[in-house]
């Protein structure tokens, strides 16, 4: 292999970090501030992908333009299911809520299963011709995806750093008990907290079916790498899921290099045993 | 009217009472002191008064309007905040952050006035105002805490043990600012390990042992007291 083919390696990892990223800020801000590993979160991803898939098929509009379509209608999803299910279990232990979520991830996968079927789909056919730089093919879905991500991550900065109830996730996520005696309205952060996991598991999902496929087990295939992220940035803190995302993603890519791309999963997984042995509360900082 | 009232409570955590009928009452701008041995109930009873801590019998008011039972977000909006023992800061927040969520119930102008005058009873968290408040010594902390639970306007501020592991300058320093706060006109009310020093600034003290009052009084008095000295101040 000559540079060239590093670079092409470490641009997929890149892309494949953005992807990871954006469903890691929603698990681990889903942990910090409910306690529980959301184990319905890939799947979400998935109902984000297929809800684009429903305006670019049935409306015939292109993939941008059902965008926003698709994260809203992802947010009010997450609501929905906090709100009917997850509401219901906040008194019990977490790992009730984490089977729950198990459970709702079988019943997303299964109803996409029964109104899209099984087979692989993609939002536009044809061949995109990718243009190359210093030997390195880019497509324009590459770009889309990894500057939409950055743009999401910057809004959800500035959410999180500049705005109330942003700066009331923080609190909440640091310590609830406080944010309760000081009166904080915690309900209402979680129904945020549901609305911000869930647009940005939407993006997520679409950015991977762009760079992939559409089918029903795409976002069950992501939930192994994304726990590994928000792992690795130290689970509640969603700045450390973007320098976890992107550690995971291009470690998965740039190992294809020297081992079968079958393994990938394995490396995800190693680097968050690693983690967990060496370093457990994450790259970002120690929780005080 | 007192300001906060507690009547006959009985109460705890779970099945079992840790209060037994214990009595409580503070007058607005008063510092009140909860003294006794380990195990008593002492925080207990503070957490009781702000919803924290189950009441099974017996009844709390805060000036005259029954809240038995409230939840503590309910209970801040009245006038009355509390400063837990531990975990007392959001540690990833700012310090102007922590202070910020303080005032999370008000939306008003009184917002930047309040934290002006946290910002002078407490000068050095003016000057680290962008510092991450986990980043901070304990007694830095404490500061934090106190000045969290001073963003509501509060009428009546709990404080659980707020001199615990501080070293004795730190300790002493936060009594200055008690008192400070009191000046104000803010009431307070705490449960002190350094019983002491807690009583000599207090205008009333009770002796609380097993879950029930044994003693009250004015502070001076309760330490003029030779039999609560030898049993409960340690000689």
């Amino acid at each position: 292999m000559v540079l060239a083919d590093y670079l092409q390696l470490l641009s997929y990892g890149i892309i494949l970090g953005s992807i990871l990223t954006l469903g890691a800020i929603g698990v681990s801000l889903i942990f910090g501030i409910l306690g529980f590993a959301h184990f319905a979160h890939g799947d979400l991803m998935a109902v984000g992908a297929y809800a684009a898939l429903t305006v670019v098929v049935g409306l015939n509009w292109p993939i941008w333009a059902a965008f926003p379509f698709a994260l809203a209608a992802t947010a009010v999803v997450s609501l929905v299911i906090d709100q009917t299910l997850y509401r219901r279990l906040r008194r019990t232990a977490p790992v009730i809520l984490l089977i729950s979520s198990f459970g709702m991830a079988l019943i997303l996968r299964s109803v996409i299963q029964l109104v899209w079927g099984s087979q692989d789909r993609v939002y536009e056919s044809g061949i995109q011709l990718p243009i190359l730089i210093g030997g390195v093919a880019i497509r324009p879905n590459h770009i889309i995806i990894v500057g939409g991500s950055i743009v999401l991550v910057a809004l959800l900065h500035v959410f999180l750093r500049h705005t109330r109830m942003g700066k009331a996730m923080r609190a909440m996520s640091d310590n609830v008990d406080l944010a309760r005696i000081s009166g904080i309205d915690t309900e209402r952060v979680i129904i945020w907290t549901w609305i911000l996991g869930g647009a940005l598991a939407a993006a997520a999902g679409i950015f991977l079916a762009m760079e992939t496929r559409l089918h029903p087990t795409m976002g069950w295939h992501m939930l192994l790498p994304i726990f590994a992220a928000a792992i690795l940035g130290g689970i509640g803190r969603p700045y450390g899921a973007i320098a976890g995302g992107m550690v995971i993603g291009i470690a998965q890519e740039m190992s294809t290099a020297f081992w079968s791309p079958a393994y990938k999963p394995a490396i995800a997984f190693g680097l968050m045993v690693l983690m967990l042995i060496i370093r457990p509360t994450g790259l970002v900082g120690a929780r005080r | 009217m007192s300001l906060l009232q507690v009547d006959a409570v009985y109460g705890g955590y779970g099945a079992a009472d840790i209060l037994h009928g214990a009595d409580l009452a503070v007058e607005p701008g008063q510092i009140v002191v909860i003294v006794g041995p380990n195990g008593a109930g002492k925080s207990t009873l503070m957490k009781a008064a702000f919803g924290l801590a189950k009441v099974r019998k017996g009844r709390v008011a805060f000036e005259g309007r029954e809240i038995t039972n409230l939840r503590p977000d309910q209970i801040v909006r009245l006038g009355m905040s509390y400063v837990p023992q531990e975990h007392n800061v959001f540690p990833s927040l700012s310090v102007q952050e922590n202070l910020e969520m303080g005032a999370y119930l008000r939306r008003d102008a009184g917002v930047a006035r309040q934290m002006e005058m946290v910002f002078e009873i407490f000068p050095r968290l003016a000057e680290r105002r962008r510092q991450a408040a986990g980043s901070m010594s304990g007694g830095e902390r404490q500061m934090v805490a106190m000045g969290r639970a001073l963003m509501v306007e509060p009428k009546l501020m709990l404080l659980d043990e707020p001199t615990a592991g501080l070293s004795p300058l730190f300790a002493e320093q936060t009594f200055d600012r008690i008192r400070d706060i009191n000046r104000r006109g803010i009431a307070i009310l705490m449960v002190e390990q350094n019983a002491k020093q807690a009583l000599a600034i207090a205008d009333q003290g009770y002796v609380l042992a097993m879950g029930r009052n044994r003693h009250g009084g004015p502070g001076r008095e309760l330490l003029a007291d030779p039999e609560i000295g030898e049993l409960f101040l340690g000689g």
